[in-house]
Order: structure tokens, then sequence, then C-alpha cells
């Protein structure tokens, strides 16, 4: 090996998705020694952002899932499950012819064309590739409650500063019958101005919703609630129609059966979250949710965490005590007193469930908003699907185009769980369409599912652990706690990203010498950062 | 150890903030000594404006340097009137900055609205830029209310600008007394009533009940939206009464008494919406409605103890009010009776009289 790899380190942690990062960068941050590897060659495993050359790379060479033919013999240790097909039921489609059928156009002109307003008769797929890096499709795209748990560490930290961020402007249902959008009022001047409710509703919904976050310092109460679900708690209390729908459907980010205590803390959540930072509680991550792991291990980096992409790992090694003593890795010994393994990857991690995914790019959007999150409710007790629509500013897409993301549980595979909601809202793109039609288009689209893990307590060394990859949720908050968890099982008496101090507080060493040991060192960590 | 830095205590960080506070006295004292001694010699220059301008940036609340700066611009506006304007640009300047440090210093809005009347041409565009700013960061900041009030009319904006402002606040957030009464102010200006000027178009006056019954029904533990919803419909209580226009107001009172009744019923513990119904109640039917005025009034005395004293005199007024009445019209029965009684003697003795004679 050409680069030096710290062994023994105190954690190794292998795979750089959310949840492993925020453990790596934590524990850098303590002064542990961490080193983090990943087989894939880009950041932020089953979490990452791609632009659409990358992703079209990844899609052909199928390396989101790299094969491992290496076998090893030895009985004792635990094989890494490179060959798990993590994403898959993958397909992918074009709506558009694929050579400019003109010819040779300018290449500027064409350019501009696209920036400026899509020009149906033009528009090709070579034409979208140009424009690759300006696309940045996430995996497991996922929205920010501006006072949650991740909103709290990212602050706390220090890390939000190598991220920026957006309001979702719109949050949005669906009216059951008519199909059409229903904008969900969320603040008190949501409420006051909304149109769509009368003063009745109105109050009930301001009562219900202070209902909710009242309890949290007097849960006593609603204690005679606390037995049934959410929709029963809602009609007891004579909550109805449109209203009914922006609880469930927006405000609990529940269904009718939801325990009532999820639905009451999600309310709480998503009142709190308002106000801060605008007028809906969500913040967006700009140019994609795949930024944040990489936060994550930058800020691990600075703090002295090694960093190798591109490396495979084979297998734990379990000592006589039945303690994991390090890893095999590119035929290298590592050692480490803790691994963290995220569960895609871990030998003894079996399926439990998926997500269903769809991406789309369209020509038009279906709100005015920067970024909306639409909940198309649940039919036949499926689950709600969760539309996030991305416009240009969020640095996910060029100018005139739209980057649309469909969440929900999986059941069967992505093209049919999601169909009825694509169906509902999109049409695939025809470039002689009469204008008339007033659905966005969809020009190219992605379907896949993503499998959930389930990492069966006990299997493993008292001092391996596993990290959980995506789930359907819409916001991040159980990653960071399950994160915090981790950290905090490793090293009980540690503090879990504390502040990192203001530049204007630190005190350099005064003598010539030790200015020149730190730079020297500091150097060190940009060549490890490299690495 | 590695990777731990090493960070300043409090007690460091205090002793660097204390030695900073010292060596800033030192500049302050000899700035204004600097000062006194140049305006009692009558320099009132360049170089006092730059020296009272970096004390005020540091403190914009010494009401003795603005006036040292009026004097020096009224000097300077009559030696060289050419070159006032650039002058003025900088106060404009000055006063923005120390607006900045403190919104709230009342010597420099009442300095930029002296230094408006001293130039030749404003912008107007951008005081109400500043205005925009300044409200968006404290929506409820009088002095620049104020402010806005003094440019608008310098300026001749239109009304209807300014309502339209008022609107979009209130719909930002509707906790907003001046917002609110600055509504209160334009509204009978610009839609005045065509029986009375100072009362309130009928049409335009529903728009606005319906507005604030929005925000009543949203949060009905607000007072600011109880104020102008008072202010709405017993505004000029006196003059409705007499003009012709009282049945349309009537019917605007039981209209308003049954909402402020549904919301009762949903808000059984509100404060508010009882004394809303008490004043309503009083004034479509003082008399018919003593009873329920009465249990309401006990009613409130319960949900707010503190304020016991007013709901007490609020009941006994409303007692003596209804006893007037009852005196006013027994007393006129009283009289009308006495007519009808002496009337029919009169016409009884003519006719005693008629009879004899014939």
């Amino acid at each position: 090996m050409a680069y030096d790899i710290p062994s023994p380190c105190d954690l190794l942690v292998i795979g750089t998705g959310l949840t492993e990062s925020i453990v790596a960068s934590a524990a850098s941050r303590i002064g542990k020694q961490v080193v983090h590897v990943d087989h894939r060659n880009f950041y932020g495993s089953n979490w990452a952002t791609f632009s659409f050359n990358n992703l079209q790379n990844i899609l052909g060479s199928k390396s989101l899932n790299k094969d491992s033919t290496k076998t090893v013999e030895e009985t004792q240790n635990l094989n890494i499950n490179l060959n798990s097909n993590t994403i898959c039921n993958i397909v992918e489609k074009w709506y558009l012819p694929d050579e400019d059928v003109q010819g040779n156009i300018d290449n500027q002109k064409n350019l501009e064309e696209t920036i400026n307003k899509v020009p149906k008769e033009t528009l090709t797929k070579s034409e979208i590739l140009r424009d690759s890096r300006k696309f940045n499709f996430d995996l497991s795209p996922k929205l920010l409650y501006s006072r949650g748990e991740m909103v709290d560490v990212l602050i706390t930290s220090g890390i939000c500063r190598y991220a920026e961020f957006k309001n979702v402007s719109g949050i949005y249902t669906v009216d059951n019958v008519k199909r059409t959008l229903l904008s969900v009022p969320c603040s008190r001047a949501d409420i006051f101005n909304s149109k769509d409710i009368t003063m009745i509703e109105k109050r009930l919904l301001m009562k219900m919703l202070s209902m909710c976050v009242e309890c949290e310092t007097k849960p006593e109460e609603l204690k005679e609630d606390e037995m049934g679900n959410f929709g029963n708690f809602l009609n007891a209390h004579k909550i109805q129609g449109k209203v009914k729908k922006y609880l469930i459907d927006a405000v609990a980010m529940a269904t009718d059966s939801t325990n009532f205590h999820d639905a009451v803390k999600n309310i709480q959540k998503f009142v709190r979250s308002i106000g801060r930072y605008g007028n809906t509680p969500f913040l967006w991550t700009l140019y994609g949710s795949g930024e944040l792991p990489q936060c994550f291990c930058r800020c691990s980096a600075v703090f002295g965490g090694v960093y190798c992409l591109n490396h495979s790992t084979q297998t734990i090694v379990i000592g006589s005590d039945g303690q994991a003593t390090g890893i095999v890795s590119d035929n290298q010994n590592l050692k480490a007193k803790f691994i963290l393994i995220e569960d895609c990857l871990n030998p003894v991690a079996t399926i439990k469930s998926g997500i269903s995914r769809a991406i789309l790019v369209t020509n038009k959007a279906l709100t005015s908003d920067q970024a909306a999150l639409i909940t198309f409710p649940s039919v036949n007790s499926k689950d709600p699907v969760r539309i996030l629509e991305l416009s240009a500013s969020t640095m996910v897409c060029p100018q005139g185009f739209y980057v649309v993301h469909l969440i929900t549980h999986q059941v069967t595979t992505a093209v049919e769980d999601l169909k009825e909601a694509i169906d509902t809202f999109f049409t695939v793109f025809e470039s002689n369409k009469n204008e008339a039609l007033n659905k966005p288009q969809i020009i190219w689209s992605l379907h896949f599912n993503i499998n959930e893990y389930n990492s069966p307590a006990g299997m493993l060394p008292s001092n391996v652990y596993s990290s959980p990859g995506p789930n359907s949720s819409i916001d991040f908050d159980d990653h960071v706690i399950q994160a915090r968890n981790i950290f905090k099982s490793m090293f009980p008496d540690e503090d879990f990203l504390p502040r990192v101090p203001d530049p204007e507080d630190i005190i350099l060493e005064g003598s010539l010498e030790d200015v020149l040991e730190e730079s020297k060192e500091n150097h060190k960590e940009a060549q490890n950062i490299h690495e | 150890m590695h990777g731990r830095l090493k960070v300043r205590t409090t007690a460091e960080q205090q002793e660097i903030k204390a030695k900073e506070r010292a060596k800033k006295m030192v500049i302050y004292k000899t700035a204004m000594n600097l000062i006194f001694s140049k305006r009692k010699s009558g320099e009132l220059d360049d170089e006092i404006l730059k020296i009272t301008g970096q004390v005020l940036t540091e403190n914009p609340d010494i009401s003795t340097l603005w006036n040292i700066r009026k004097e020096t611009i009224l000097k300077i506006k009559d030696a060289m009137p050419d070159l006032i304007d650039s002058y003025i640009s900088k106060e404009l300047a000055l006063t923005e900055q120390c607006i900045r440090v403190n919104p709230k210093s009342y010597n420099s809005w009442f300095h930029r609205s002296w230094v408006l009347d001293q130039g030749s041409s404003v912008d107007f565009h951008n005081e109400f830029l500043l205005c925009d700013k300044c409200l968006e960061l404290d929506e409820r900041n009088f002095h620049c209310w104020d402010y806005r009030r003094i440019i608008v009319q310098k300026s001749k904006t239109s009304l209807e600008n300014e309502l339209q402002f008022s609107t979009d606040k209130i719909q930002k957030n509707f906790s907003n007394y001046s917002s609110w009464h600055y509504r209160s102010e334009l509204l009978p200006r610009i839609y005045p009533s065509s029986s009375d000027e100072s009362l309130l178009d009928d049409q335009k006056l529903a728009e606005e009940c319906n507005l604030v019954q929005n925000a009543i029904f949203t949060d009905p533990n607000d007072q600011s939206a109880w104020f102008y919803q008072r202010w709405l419909l017993f505004n000029g209580d006196e003059k409705f009464r007499t003009s012709s226009s009282h049945s349309s107001l009537l019917l605007t009172l039981n209209n308003e008494l049954e909402s402020c009744q549904q919301l009762h019923d949903l808000e059984p513990d509100n404060k508010w919406v009882k004394l809303q119904v008490c004043e309503l109640l009083r004034r479509i039917n003082g008399l018919g409605n003593e009873t329920e005025i009465l249990q309401l009034v006990q009613q409130l005395i319960k949900v707010d103890p503190l304020r016991k004293g007013y709901y007490t005199y609020f009941g006994n007024s409303t007692i003596l009010m209804n006893l007037k009445k009852k005196i006013k019209k027994e007393f006129t029965s009283l009289i009308l009776n006495t007519l009808i009684v002496s009337g029919s003697k009169i016409v009884e003795e003519n006719q005693e009289k008629r009879t004899g004679q014939s």
C-alpha cells in the first residue's frame, strides 16, 4: 500500500452513509483515531447524490454494490457482504429522442435555450446530458425539521457551515375525490389567511395544534385518548374534512391508524419548527441530501479522521475472546477497538422491508414553490406517498426543469407502488403534445427500490455496531438519534459532537516552532482529507 | 493531547473586554472635549461633523451632538447653499447607520425627519425601503411607524398604497397593534360613509368585520384583534344612534353577535369573547338582555378575577343605564297618560257643554 492507514485505531467505520459519517465525526471530534473506509468510489453510500452522468455510470457498472469474488476460508471470521443488492428493481426511462435531429446547431445556442426555457422542438437527450453536472439526484432525499435533531446537531457542532439550506416553501395534501392539490396552512398567519376553510374550522385546527403542543408539558390532559389511534382521536374531537386531512397527511405525517403518541410527537415537532427559518417547518439541503454525510466526513477529517474510498473490506477478524480485533481490507490487517458497519454490508443483517423510490425530471412545476412537499394520501391502507418537487433554485437541476422525488414504503416494486401517484399528476413527454394539457410532462424517470435491513441483536461481537441505512421517513431525525446512541454506547462519558470553538477564542502557541509544528500537523490532516 | 484546542476561559475573555472598555472610555472623553471646545470657538465645520458622527455611531442617543450637527448643517446651508444636498445625503447615511445600531433611537429618527426638510429634493423611495426593512425586523417599532406617517405626508403617497401595506403586515402577523391602528386611521379617510365623513362606508365595514373575525377565530387570546373589532363596531357610538344608518348597523351588530356566540360555544372560558358578547348585547338591546349580560359578568369575574372591579362596574353601569331607560319610558307614558286623561276630560266637558247647549 502506498499510503499509511493508522493501525490500530480507535474506531473503524465501514461505509460512508449518514449514520456512519455522524458517528465518525463525533469520535474524531473527541480525539479518537478514526479510519473510515468505503469500497465505493463516492461518499454517501445509499444516501449519495449523483449528477446525471455519474448516476448513469453507476447504474451501468452496478458499482452501487460492487461484487466481491474473493472468498475467505476462516470460519470464525465474518465475511463482509459486499454483493448485497441494496438497490434493486432499477428501471430507467427516457421520453426524449436520443440525438439532436436537427443536426449541427451551435452548442452554445442550444445551451442558452435550455437555460431560458424548454424549447420543445429541440429538446433532446444529449442536450440534457450536456448539462449533466447541473442535476443532483438523491438516492435518499430527506428534509430537516427546523427544530429537529439534525438541525440541532449541525448547529451545536458547527458542521452547518459546510452546507447551505433553503426553506421548503409549500406543503400540500391531495383531495381524495378531485385529486387536486390542497395547500396546507402551516403557521398561524397561514391559517388566518386561508380561504379554503371556514372560521370555525380555523378555530378547531388552531385548538388541536395548541392542544398537542401543550400536552408536551401537561401530558395528563390527554390521558383518556392514549389508547386509541390518531384517526379516532380526531373523530372524538369532531375534526372532519379538510382540517382532518391537513392534520393527518401533513402535520402529523401519519395515517388514520397511526398510534396516537407518535402522531402527537410529530405534530409537536412540526409546530415547534415553524417560523424558525420560514413559514414551513422544513429545510432542504442545497445540492442534495447527499451533501450531509460528506459534511460529517469533512468534520471528521478536520479532527484527524483518515478516509479511504475505493477500498474494499473482506472480513471482520474475531479474536479468541469473541471480540472483533479488526478487519482485513485489501489484504491488509487493520486493527481497531470498535468497528461500525453499515447494515447493508453487515454479514448477519437480513432484509426487513424496503423503500419504493422514483426520480422524475419534468418540464413544468406542479406548484409555484422553490421546494414543495406533497403528500399523496394512503389508499387501501397502503402508506402515503411523499412527493418532493424541487426547482432550479434548490441547486438540483438547471433552470426550466424540475426534479421530483417520490418516496413510499415498498409493497411490490417501485414502478407499481408509485404508479397511481405519478399518473395523477404527470404525463409523459411528447414533443407535439397540446399545450392545453396542464400536467407537467416527464422527460426522464428512474424507479428503484432500496432494501431496509434488520440487524439481530447479539449476533455481532459486542464491539461491532451496525448502523441503519435510509428509511422511508421524510426527515433525518431517527438516524441522528441512532448515531448518538451508537456513539454513547462506545464512549459513554464523552460529549456527542460538542461545539467547535470560534476562531478568535483559539489561543495559538506563541513561539514560532509551535506554530510551525501546528501547521505541519494541519498539512498532514489536509493530506488525510485528500486521501 | 492531539486534536484538543486551547480555548480562552471566561475570566480571560472578561479581562480582554475590560481593557477594551477602558480604551473606549479614553477615546470617548477626548472626542467629547474636542467637540465642546470647537463649538465654543464657533468652529462648526467638516471636522466637527466627522467627530460627532463617529461618537454617534457608537452611541446614537446623545441629543446634544445631534443638535450641534443641526447647527452646523444650518450654518452650511446659509453659507454654501449649493453644497447642502451632499451634506444632506451624508446625514441620511449617518442616521441610517445609527438606526442600525439602535432601531429605537428617538434622536436618530427625529434627526432624519428634520434633515428631510432641509434639502431641496428627497428620494422618498429610499425612505420607504428603510421603513420596510425596519418594520420587517421589528413589525411593532413605533418609531418607524411614526416616521412612515411623516414620509407619507411629505411625499404625498396614496393612502390606498398604505392600506395595502397595512394589510400585508397583518397577513404576515396579525398580532400587530400598530398595523391595525394604522388601518383605523386610513379607512375612514379612504372609504368615508355617505352619511358621516368620519365613519366607515357600510360595505368596507363588512369586509373589515370579516377580516378581523378570521383573526379572532384563529387566535381568540390575541387582544390586538379584539381591540380592532371594538373600534370597528363601537367607534362613533353616539353618532350612529342618531344617524339614518341605524338599521344597517343593527344588522352588523347582530351578525357579529351571532359569530361571537358561536365562538363562545367553542371557547367557553375565553374572557375576550364573553366581554364582546356583553358589549354587543348591551348595544343591541341593553334592557331586554339585562339578565343575560349580568350572567356573563358573573362568569367573567370567575375566569378573570384580576379584573373583577372592571366587570362589576360594567354590570352596574348596565343596570344604571337600563334604569334610566325605564324611568324615561315610564315618565313618558305617565305624561302621555296624563295628557290622554286630561285630553279626554276636555272632550267630555266639551260634549257635555254641547249637549247642554242643545
